[in-house]
């Protein structure tokens, strides 16, 4: 019931979103902007925003051709508007980049405590940040640019995004096509009233190609986009302990990742709430489906899940408290609720073939189960499963790795409370379908776990979970019509209906 | 005092110059993680490079490296760190050829080898056996298709060499091929190559003080073939998907 009067909430704000298209439309070519490939034009569209903005707003039309840029700052009451057909091309070098210095970040579009903003139209913007991250590597490699490389790869703040608004008001992103940039693709930080919609992302040309990050955000609607992405497709992120994601419905979507299709994390200092996710689709994903992380003291609750299809996905759902915070906060994970979906699992790796393939780590290690594990002081709680159907190929087998059921091998299985939270990283577990510890009030309404081939393992097991209820529960393992597939360590109060 | 510690200090410089060698990182000889640029190049002229200063350590980050055929040098380590993959060409032309047959990795008549790390070496299996083929039927190779079907590691004339960790994942003919190496030392090996027939693990002929620990072949061919001069000095924990010995 909250959750309709969220939506509510958000559908009454929708027409408070930017809506420039009743003004003037002025062509970019008439500032001198070249449609040419080859001219740098930040200057000239730097000069044809700053103008429209003063005119009282308006929107700038790109029509047909490639347009060169660097970085260029939207400015209130204006929208980039591309025709089909037209590019706006990122700068291969990075020295066109501003490092802008309120967010400490680069980018190609940049826009700071603007309002009533938008980027719309059938056309691309095109990053070509693979080219310029290697250009910003080797101006590293040749001692011209300090920066203290991760990975033998200049930081990602150090590489430009095709996107970066921060402290925002009325924002609409609509039918664009984003591509390739250097870092992440598009932030949305303590924005609010942002209406992303119909969007297309091709965003998987270099490390940290996220699709989206909300930042800290609120009022935000997300529907009927694509998300193709090296690292995280959609990605809830919060940077500031003070502040929160909220409000927030993604629907209609689609996301292919070679780390997670949707993600609340890895950064999640202040936290995230009241999120709903209706009609997602996510389909060679080498990660999770769905990954929720508070690993730095935030909140995650009240959300919503309400229909997946999951094909060809490394792992599902990935639940996960961690405690990397210094100052102590309590991290939390409650409320959360994920139902209708139908999922199938991956035996070989998903992604193989898209650019920027995930790597291959925590290895050896059968195919991982789903999870949802907090900590012993920070239990997740309430986390309801309903209508949920997964396939997996099973094919555990012990010599390649192992993990027993004996109370000696469930308790050996390290917490890992400062590690990066990923699906895989206690390398092999102890089920095939799904493995809980350090819960309470988990419930399974008809879920369905089908293993394709004979495993090892059992199908679900629980260590220190309390107050748990499996209603329907279903589960099928070819030839293993008798074995235990319930495995309930150190767990009070477990109810199988 | 004050000679002596100057002394050690000076010992200590030279000791981490000369015996351990120089670390340097791939990207610095412009190699690309992006498993599309063909690394061939940069990655030779980084081994010859290393080689050259008296030897070191070539790292490889996370990301997916493409290559050709490359050959190592003596005394220099190529370590592949976890979520690194050097993966191999799908290109047959683009292999080394040795007196064991073609080869994405070559070394002869060398010492001090050693190949390192949670990574992977990537065999394109698949795609090559394709390749090879429409080369047949083009004519532009002649013969039996398995006199040119490459391994992934090919060494002959060696000693001390030390595979350590590694994921080898699809080689078309073998994963590792050896003949006249001495003191070889196999550790912590993930062996998979089921997509091909017959692709064989390991193959070795001819070598002496051999050690094998914690190694697990899973491969349609012969997961591990020996002739009756090599020498097995230990092996612990060496098996097949059943958990039998690969002996």
């Amino acid at each position: 019931m909250r959750y309709l009067w969220m939506l509510f909430c958000l559908l009454w704000h929708l027409n408070s979103y930017a809506n420039n298209e009743s003004k003037r439309d002025f062509p970019a070519q008439s500032f001198g902007i070249s449609p040419d490939g080859k001219t740098l034009n930040s200057r000239s569209i730097q000069a044809a925003i700053d103008y429209i903005s003063n005119q009282g707003g308006g929107r700038l039309v790109f029509t047909p051709g490639d347009y060169v840029t660097g970085s260029i700052y939207l400015k209130s009451n204006v929208t980039l508007h591309l025709e089909a057909g037209a590019s706006i091309l990122g700068s291969t070098n990075p020295h066109d980049y501003t490092k802008d210095l309120k967010v400490n970040w680069q980018s190609l579009i940049f826009a700071i405590k603007q309002q009533n903003i938008g980027i719309t139209g059938a056309g691309t913007i095109n990053g070509r940040g693979f080219i310029t991250a290697m250009n910003a590597l080797n101006n590293v490699q040749r001692g011209i640019l300090v920066d203290e490389l991760k990975y033998d790869r200049v930081r990602e703040w150090n590489r430009p995004e095709n996107i970066y608004f921060r402290e925002c008001q009325h924002i609409v992103i609509k039918d664009i096509t984003l591509k390739d940039p250097a870092s992440w693709n598009q932030t949305y930080d303590q924005c609010q009233h942002l209406l992303i919609d119909g969007i297309k992302v091709d965003s998987k040309s270099y490390w940290n190609n996220d699709g989206l990050d909300l930042v800290d955000s609120k009022d935000v609607i997300v529907r009927n986009s694509y998300f193709d992405a090296a690292d995280d497709a959609i990605c809830l992120k919060s940077h500031d302990k003070n502040s929160s994601c909220e409000n927030i419905l993604i629907e209609n979507c689609t996301a292919r990742s070679s780390a997670s299709g949707l993600k609340f994390g890895t950064v999640s200092r202040g936290g995230f709430k009241n999120v709903t996710v209706k009609n997602l689709t996510v389909i060679d994903t080498y990660r999770s489906a769905i990954t929720f992380a508070a690993v730095d003291g935030g909140f995650v609750e009240n959300i919503v899940v309400d229909g997946m299809r999951a094909l060809n996905t490394g792992n599902i759902i990935y639940l996960r408290i961690g405690d990397r915070a210094k100052d102590k906060k309590n991290p939390t994970m409650k409320n959360i609720t994920i139902k209708n979906v139908y999922a199938e699992v991956a035996l070989n790796k998903p992604d193989a073939g898209y650019s920027y393939e995930g790597p291959i780590e925590d290895m050896p290690r059968n195919i991982s189960p789903a999870s949802i594990v907090g900590l012993p002081n920070h239990k997740i709680q309430q986390v309801t499963l309903e209508n949920v159907e997964i396939v997996y190929p099973g094919a555990g087998n012990p010599n390649f790795a192992k993990r027993g059921v004996t109370a000696a091998e469930l308790e050996a299985i390290p917490e890992m409370p400062e590690a990066y939270p990923e699906f895989s990283q206690f390398k092999e577990l102890p089920a095939w379908a799904f493995y809980i510890r350090h819960a309470e009030g988990i419930v399974f309404k008809n879920v369905t776990f089908k293993a394709l081939n004979q495993d090892y393992r059992p199908a679900i097991v629980t260590d220190d979970v309390q107050n748990s209820i499996f209603t329907a529960t279903k589960i099928s393992e070819p030839k293993e019509a008798k074995k235990k597939q319930f495995i309930f360590h150190n767990s009070k109060n477990t109810k199988i209906n | 005092m004050k000679n002596l510690l100057l002394l050690l200090l000076t010992l200590t410089c030279l000791k981490s110059a000369g015996a351990y060698g120089q670390e340097y990182n791939a990207s610095q000889f412009g190699c690309l993680s992006d498993g599309k640029h063909t690394n061939t190049s940069s990655i030779q002229y980084a081994i010859d490079f290393i080689a050259e200063k008296g030897g070191g350590k070539l790292h490889f980050y996370v990301g997916r490296y493409l290559t050709g055929g490359i050959q190592l040098k003596s005394n220099v380590t190529i370590v592949l760190h976890e979520g690194a993959a050097l993966v191999a060409s799908p290109n047959f032309y683009d292999y080394l050829k040795d007196e064991q047959g073609y080869s994405l990795i070559v070394g002869d008549k060398l010492s001090q080898v050693k190949i390192e790390g949670q990574g992977v070496i990537q065999g394109q299996d698949s795609l090559l056996q394709r390749n090879l083929l429409s080369l047949l039927e083009k004519g532009y190779i002649k013969g039996n298709i398995q006199d040119f079907q490459p391994t992934l590691l090919s060494l002959t004339n060696c000693k001390d060499v030390q595979v350590d960790g590694i994921f080898w994942n699809n080689a078309l003919k073998a994963a590792q091929q050896y003949t006249r190496v001495q003191n070889l030392s196999l550790t912590n090996l993930n062996i998979k190559g089921e997509q091909q027939a017959n692709a064989k693990g390991i193959i070795i002929k001819e070598s002496k003080g051999l050690t094998l620990s914690n190694i697990y072949i899973d491969t349609s061919g012969k997961p591990f073939e020996k002739d009756s001069t090599s020498e097995l000095i230990k092996v612990e924990k060496a098996i097949l998907p059943s958990g039998k010995s690969i002996l």
